[in-house]
């Protein structure tokens, strides 16, 4: 073993040797964990272990190389014939050691309960090595403990927020969208979603991402760890970028602020028939609190905490007040000016994440036949949605122990019927104070598109057209594949649409299968859709939109492969054949 | 030999240039002696010499070797800083196994030897020491590395005469054995009067003097003198160049550099130049401290200059310091008023 090795070796006894208590006490906290994991979640189980193997991957470097962040301890090891690789090294292995010296017994104490030893040892191991780098990267950085854990914060979150910044501005539904491979990507780049991330069904890519993102910190890390300055005792490595830092911390607080808690109101719409418009988004960003004051406070708790951490006294931060003033303005043109006038209202509503191969259209027509408003409250409803024959007469129930009585009442009371995909169906939907309720013209018919070249035009009118993008909670709330611009939309000029008979709804899934679930799908579809197969397709993406033209509607039938008229069930039935 | 070359450091923090082109060469199994006020630059140089901070410019060689990120060069040098760093729960014995276990030659029986000469327990916690024991316990550790260099940041500051004078005797007893290089910093003059060959003067970062003592004493003397009568001024006395003129009564004295016997026979020249005559004429040796405020006079530094300025720094920081101190004088100047 050459002379390097040998020192190397030497610094990672030293750090056993020295750091024994702390290692010894690694397993009875692992143990600790687990135990509060049970009491929390009520089972044992991977989950743990993968919570121990995190936990421990930012305990261990922090208290290995937390040598670094005192000006005695640097000045004594640097004083000695040790190079800074050699120490950077030799205690990266002492960290690796006592995660296993305590990693390792704990998966045989799982192996006699409740599961055996080796399910999830890896998932545990690729967690601790994730965490861990982040963690030494963040300590290369910083200059003391509290500025580790914030620049911790920022090299786990930094880059989902972003990435969540530029998603919401499309206009995504997220709970479709976070299951597509282009997020999965995005999440891999933020550290801390891997503890979310690694299952059993992590594929391959994801797992390769993170450990090379891992290697990749490491690398970082080595470098500024060569680089630092022995005489620096301020509260970041490099002096020189305390400020972008600081500023770093506020701008991802802001946003976090900001857009989290907004994003259902002025991103995905929840209004009806409006668009994205710059009037729009000033309108309710102060409609709602979020922006102005929530995101102001947020921005001074976080100036004062990391000011804290650099100038020790109250009197020292509010010296650097201007800084707050110059940020508070900067991100307030930048949250106004860019986010709300350049990218929102420029970026597309949606767009499909993946290359589909099949493209599910349910297609129905509806109008609307008018509202009524809800029973009082002390009536009983039996109602809350759904399809029914024709109109019925409102009655007022009143169920005592001498039986039910009804009476008539001045609302309509809409009972629940079976069957809701026939024609001359009334379909009601209770939206807040009111029922709004549709007569179904059509039968709702399934059409199947397999032609690529068709599939990518749709695709690519999802992501370039004025598309609004709805909730997924009814069928009431209604996309507009339109010529008319976004400001026409309004509630009651869809709704004259849907009156007049003249609107196709649409509901559009594409899906991403593989070979053999596209020849399966289209061979049962030749056939009575009752033989039901199961697929999990890859990936899937939903919108809804409509077809406000005869013309259009034959346009689109002719592109169309197949056609199911009246599924057995809702629209959505296909989701029989696709296990979501 | 350490080789120090036009080694400047610059504090980015607080902007403070630290070091301004310093050149020295320390020979080796010397002792040299580093003097100067808080911030000249002292514990900066001894730092860079030790491989701990990396110079910004210039370079620091250890027999011909770069120190900084060279085991084979700090494999040489034994640094005790000002401020030594302990873990917790260290007793002397654990410090010395830390040192046995990342240095090449670090003796143990050394370490023990050493430790029974201060009367020192070792398995005693290093946090119920004194400070005078603390002390010990570094130098005991530098000397049991047996290094050829030993770097002292201000180990002898700070502790009473007994406990000094002890340490510097086990101190300089062991080095003469060993023959290591020493550079050693202090505040304290009378300090490395005893223990140095070579005194080097730091101020504000640069290098105004390096010396051997000898020389320093043997070409710099006190005079006193008595004239005949009183036809005296000390104006009369300006050919020989004198420092620290001072009367008592009929008794002159002054400080002179140059050979004794030519400044005395200048003295009765002028004398006798001036229809005077001189009775006696005597040469007292100096002390340190004297030579030093010589020096600095013929250097064009005042003592006072040396005693109180802070160290160099550059315009900005400057600028801001004199803010902030005439903010603090300005207030408690309004509140003494109220």
């Amino acid at each position: 073993m050459n002379d390097y090795m040998k020192k190397t070796l030497k610094v990672t006894l030293y750090g056993l040797k020295s750091n024994w208590v702390f290692i010894a006490l690694i397993f009875p906290l692992s143990l600790g964990i687990v135990a509060a994991w049970k009491a929390v979640t009520g089972e044992y189980g991977g989950g743990s272990k993968v919570v121990v193997a995190a936990i421990l991957g930012v305990v261990l470097p922090i208290e290995m190389f937390g040598y670094l962040h005192k000006r005695t301890a640097r000045d004594f090891y640097s004083s000695m014939p040790i190079k800074r690789s050699q120490y950077f090294f030799g205690h990266l292995i002492t960290c690796v050691i006592a995660f296993l010296i305590a990693y390792i017994p704990l998966n045989l104490v799982f192996a006699i309960y409740p599961e055996p030893f080796g399910e999830n040892f890896l998932q545990g191991l690729e967690v601790f090595l994730v965490m861990f780098a982040v963690t030494v990267l963040a300590v290369m950085l910083s200059g003391s403990l509290l500025s580790t854990l914030v620049t911790l914060f920022i090299l786990n979150f930094a880059v989902f927020e972003i990435a969540d910044l530029i998603i919401l501005l499309c206009q995504v539904d997220e709970s479709v969208y976070f299951s597509s491979k282009f997020v999965n990507v995005i999440e891999t780049l933020s550290p801390f979603m891997i503890i979310g991330n690694i299952d059993n069904n992590a594929g391959f890519l994801t797992i390769f991402l993170m450990l090379l993102m891992a290697v990749v910190h490491l690398v970082i890390a080595f470098f500024l760890h060569r680089y630092r300055k022995n005489e620096s005792t301020a509260a970041v490595a490099f002096p020189k970028t305390r400020y972008i830092f600081q500023y770093i911390v506020m701008f991802m607080v802001a946003l976090l602020v900001s857009t989290r808690e907004t994003y259902s109101y002025i991103y995905l719409g929840g209004y009806y028939g409006e668009g994205k418009t710059f009037s729009r988004f000033i309108r309710q960003t102060f409609e709602y609190p979020c922006f102005f004051p929530y995101s102001f406070i947020a921005i001074f708790i976080t100036f004062v905490i990391v000011n804290m951490i650099f100038e020790k006294t109250p009197r020292g931060v509010f010296k650097k007040i201007r800084h707050l003033f110059i940020f508070t303005l900067g991100y307030s043109v930048f949250y106004l000016l860019i986010v709300g006038g350049l990218l929102y209202t420029s970026m597309p509503f949606t767009f499909v994440p993946f290359d589909s191969d099949l493209v599910l259209v349910s297609v129905y027509k509806y109008e609307e036949k008018g509202r009524v408003l809800r029973e009082t409250e002390e009536d009983e409803f039996y109602y809350n949605g759904g399809y029914f024959k024709e109109p019925q007469e409102a009655v007022s129930i009143d169920r005592s122990e001498n039986g039910e009585t009804a009476e008539p009442s001045d609302s309509y009371f809409i009972n629940i019927l079976q069957d809701q995909n026939n024609a001359g169906k009334w379909y009601a939907y209770f939206d807040g104070d009111k029922y709004n309720y549709y007569f179904k013209q059509t039968d709702t018919t399934v059409y199947a598109v397999t032609d690529k070249k068709y599939i990518n035009q749709l695709s690519k009118r999802v992501r370039k057209t004025d598309i609004r993008h709805t909730l997924v909670l009814g069928h009431n709330e209604i996309l507009a594949d339109s010529i008319y611009s976004a400001d026409d939309f309004s509630d009651d000029w869809m709704n004259e649409l849907i009156k007049n008979g003249d609107v196709y709804v649409c509901r559009v899934q594409f899906f991403d299968l593989s070979g053999r679930q596209l020849d399966e799908y289209i061979s049962l579809m030749e056939q009575d859709v009752n033989s039901i197969g199961s697929f999990e397709p890859k990936d899937k993406y939903s919108i809804r939109t409509y077809i406000e033209s005869e013309e259009a509607f034959e346009e689109f039938k002719s592109h169309a492969a197949y056609s199911v008229v009246n599924p057995e069930t809702e629209p959505g039935n296909v989701r029989l054949y696709f296990n979501n | 030999m350490i080789e120090i070359n036009q080694v400047s450091k610059l504090y980015s923090e607080s902007k403070v240039l630290s070091l301004d082109n310093v050149t020295l060469n320390i020979p080796k199994g010397s002792i040299v002696g580093l003097i100067g006020v808080n911030g000249a630059g002292k514990s900066t140089l001894l730092r860079i010499a030790a491989g701990i901070y990396r110079q910004d410019k210039g370079t620091v060689l250890i027999d011909g070797e770069p120190v900084y990120e060279n085991n084979d060069a700090k494999n040489k040098i034994a640094y005790i800083s000002d401020e030594q760093f302990y873990r917790r729960g260290m007793t002397m014995k654990k410090m010395a196994n830390v040192h046995a276990s990342l240095r090449d030659n670090f003796s143990i029986k050394k370490f023990c030897s050493l430790a029974e000469e201060f009367g020192l327990d070792i398995n005693r916690s290093l946090s119920g020491f004194s400070k005078g024991m603390r002390r010990q316990n570094d130098i005991i550790t530098a000397l049991s590395c047996e290094s050829e260099y030993i770097l002292c940041d201000e180990t002898f500051d700070g502790l009473d005469p007994i406990t000094r004078e002890k340490t510097k005797r086990i101190f300089i007893k062991n080095v003469a054995d060993s023959g290591a290089t020493i550079l050693l910093s202090s505040h304290n003059l009378q300090e490395l009067e005893d223990l140095c060959d070579r005194i080097v003067l730091l101020d504000k970062g640069k290098l105004v003097l390096s010396a051997e003592l000898d020389d320093l004493k043997d070409t710099v003397n006190k005079y006193q003198l008595m004239f005949e009568n009183n036809k005296f001024g000390f104006d009369m006395l300006e050919p020989l160049s004198p420092f620290a003129l001072a009367q008592s009564g009929q008794i002159v004295s002054f400080i002179a550099a140059g050979e004794e016997r030519e400044i005395e026979k200048r003295a009765r020249d002028i004398a006798k130049e001036n229809g005077n005559g001189l009775v006696y004429i005597e040469a007292l040796p100096l002390s340190l401290d004297e030579i030093f405020a010589y020096k600095l006079n013929t250097a064009g530094l005042s003592e006072l200059s040396v005693l109180t300025e802070t160290p160099k720094k550059t315009e900005e920081a400057k600028k801001s310091e004199n803010t902030r101190q005439s903010d603090y004088c300005e207030k408690a100047g309004d509140a003494e008023n109220e």
